[in-house]
């Protein structure tokens, strides 16, 4: 039989290895592929933390030798807990490898990189992971590399597109809204967290556990969160994250006549319903309530319901939407309070829209608009929301017009693609554009 | 991040925070290091809020130790009420009276046995593939109706 340090030798080393094969992994990456300067940072925290970890298993098995007594208690379970925090690490390291910069919208990420650095006042980067899930995910890797980058999961088969990944914005906004909690946040945000308190307390305080209490508020938090994170996405990107939100339920298979809320989200009629009335404050919805679309219909239906059931394993659970309810308008006011105004984007949306459209239809990058004799570029938002009202109405047209049957579906597949790389083209232009003037 | 990873991220915060407390115990027995009043008093801080019943805020960091739903349920599963209770009584003790002794040792030793179990419990978890169960909603729902 083995001595304890025999065996404690044993896994040691092969907890070494696991960790110089993650190393050697992003190492070979980082020489093959080309990514963005946040995936890049993320690496080179990773390959500095893969030679911590190494020296302190070393370091173990050294001390171990020293105090033999305590390698039950002390040196073995320290290596089964480096062992889990690497095997979490495993899980995101493959994800942001295959992240490289082919594969990936990058305008839209430096946009969205832009207003990040907005709301919070400090440099941020995102790191995109590509996720085998078909979902997105924000992501907290247990890393000291992760301090000023954002993990953001998207679905592999989505990467290089644009409009589902306008999502994105979504994840953020629970980067935010945990950073407000960790920072102990602005005003609106305490006072956002004495409401939830007072809602809980007046109709949640019965449940008699500490651990379903916890379990309790834990949902009422993630409801809260996805709120504001729908908000929040929709303060920067306007009503193309709704439509782009609708587009990816509808792929997951998630009813979108839905009116359950589950432990981690609100219906979905809840969800649309909130984000028509902010579309209405921030005077978007004007823009595209009269669309001719499925989606703008489905909206106004599905925010019409408001028979909401909380059902967890089958059982509908009372009282925690009434608490929720009650903390909906103070969601409301913090993204306010977080998020720039947006009605001069929108002002903007209505004054180009049609002039974009027009580029589209003739397969014209439209960065540049010819308005009153000269040029004038519209604001990427702008943009962004253009080319999904056109994805959502004049498709058929286009595909008439280059002869194509609108029922061909492969052809109608590449000519999205197209519509989208169009965009993300006249992104990059507009921030070629501002990067120029910045530096004039 | 998927359910699944946030619960085990959840087990692994625990798994750690019993390892800092058993380590300093631990160099504080063999005379290699002084007692870590700083552990100790985040210890008793986060034992006090299970003891409240209530020790979710709404406006704490996620990351703090014995917070969220999952470490609280493996706290009550790897220890009694009154393990608790008796933790923090050694945690008090051992922040109460100041240079070293053979009883603060011993109390130190009981303290490193009660948080083992709690690391032991939050090792498993992290290993079961599922993802923690919601409470027992009959009991609960019961005590929502009667409210």
């Amino acid at each position: 039989m083995r001595s304890p340090r025999d065996s404690l030798i044993h896994e040691a080393a092969a907890l070494f290895r696991l960790v110089d094969s993650i190393d050697r992994f992003v190492a070979e990456h980082q020489n093959s592929f080309s990514y963005t300067d946040s995936t890049e940072n993320f690496f080179r925290g990773i390959r500095t933390e893969a030679d911590t970890a190494k020296q302190r298993i070393s370091a173990i098995v050294q001390e171990s030798k020293k105090k033999p007594g305590d390698i039950e208690t002390r040196y073995r379970p320290e290596l089964l807990i480096l062992r889990n925090r690497w095997r979490l690490r495993h899980t995101y390291i493959k994800p942001a490898s295959d992240a490289h910069t082919l594969s990936l919208p990058v305008p839209l990420i430096s946009l969205a990189t832009t207003h990040l650095r907005r709301v919070l006042g400090e440099r941020m980067d995102i790191v995109i992971l590509l996720t085998p899930e078909l979902m997105y995910y924000h992501n907290l890797p247990r890393t000291s590399v992760g301090r000023n980058l954002v993990f953001v999961e998207v679905p592999y088969s989505q990467g290089p597109g644009l409009f589902t990944n306008l999502i994105i914005y979504h994840e953020l906004g629970h980067f935010v809204f945990d950073k407000q909690r960790a920072d102990r946040g602005n005003g609106a945000f305490t006072q956002l967290a004495r409401v939830m308190k007072t809602a809980f307390d007046k109709r949640l305080s019965r449940i008699p556990k500490a651990s379903d209490k916890a379990w309790a508020k834990r949902v009422l938090k993630a409801w809260t969160v996805e709120v504001f994170c729908d908000l929040f996405a929709l303060r920067f990107v306007g009503p193309a994250y709704t439509f782009a939100l609708i587009d990816f339920l509808s792929l997951i298979g998630q009813g979108t006549t839905d009116v359950i809320f589950d432990e981690e989200h609100p219906a979905p009629a809840l969800r649309l319903r909130a984000q028509i009335e902010r579309l209405k404050r921030d005077r978007w919805w004007d823009a595209v309530a009269n669309l001719p679309s499925d989606h703008v219909r489905l909206s106004k239906e599905l925010a019409s319901k408001q028979n909401y059931e909380f059902v967890v394993s089958e059982k509908r659970v009372p009282r925690f939407i009434d608490a929720f309810l009650e903390i909906l308008p103070q969601i409301h006011l913090l993204v306010n309070e977080l998020t720039p105004d947006p009605r001069p984007v929108a002002r903007d949306f209505k004054d180009q829209r049609e002039q974009i459209e027009k580029c589209y239809s003739a397969g014209v990058v439209p960065s540049h608009l010819l308005r009153h004799g000269g040029t004038e570029s519209p604001l990427p938002v702008s943009i962004i929301n253009a080319a999904y009202c056109f994805y959502l109405t004049s498709m058929p047209k286009l595909m008439d017009k280059i002869g194509e049957d609108p029922g061909k579906l492969d052809k109608r597949s590449e000519l999205t693609a197209k519509l989208e790389s169009w965009t993300l083209k006249a992104l990059e232009d507009c921030q070629l554009y501002a990067s120029r003037k910045k530096g004039d | 991040m998927p359910a699944g990873i946030q619960s085990r991220t959840q087990f692994l915060i625990l798994a750690e925070f019993c390892q800092e407390v058993i380590s300093s115990l631990l160099d504080y027995i063999h005379g290699t290091s002084r007692l870590q009043a700083s552990t100790l008093t985040k210890v008793l801080r986060a034992l006090k809020s299970v003891q409240s019943g209530d020790p979710y805020s709404f406006a704490q960091r996620s990351a703090a130790a014995l917070s969220s739903y999952e470490q609280i349920r493996t706290l009550e599963e790897a220890l009694s009420k009154q393990e608790i209770d008796e933790a923090v009584k050694l945690t008090k003790e051992l922040l109460a009276v100041a240079g070293a002794s053979r009883r603060k040792r011993a109390t130190a030793k009981k303290l490193i046995t009660l948080f083992s179990r709690l690391r032991t419990k939050a090792l498993w978890n992290f290993e079961q593939p599922k993802q923690t169960p919601p409470p027992d909603l009959r009991e609960l729902c019961e005590a929502l109706e009667t409210a």
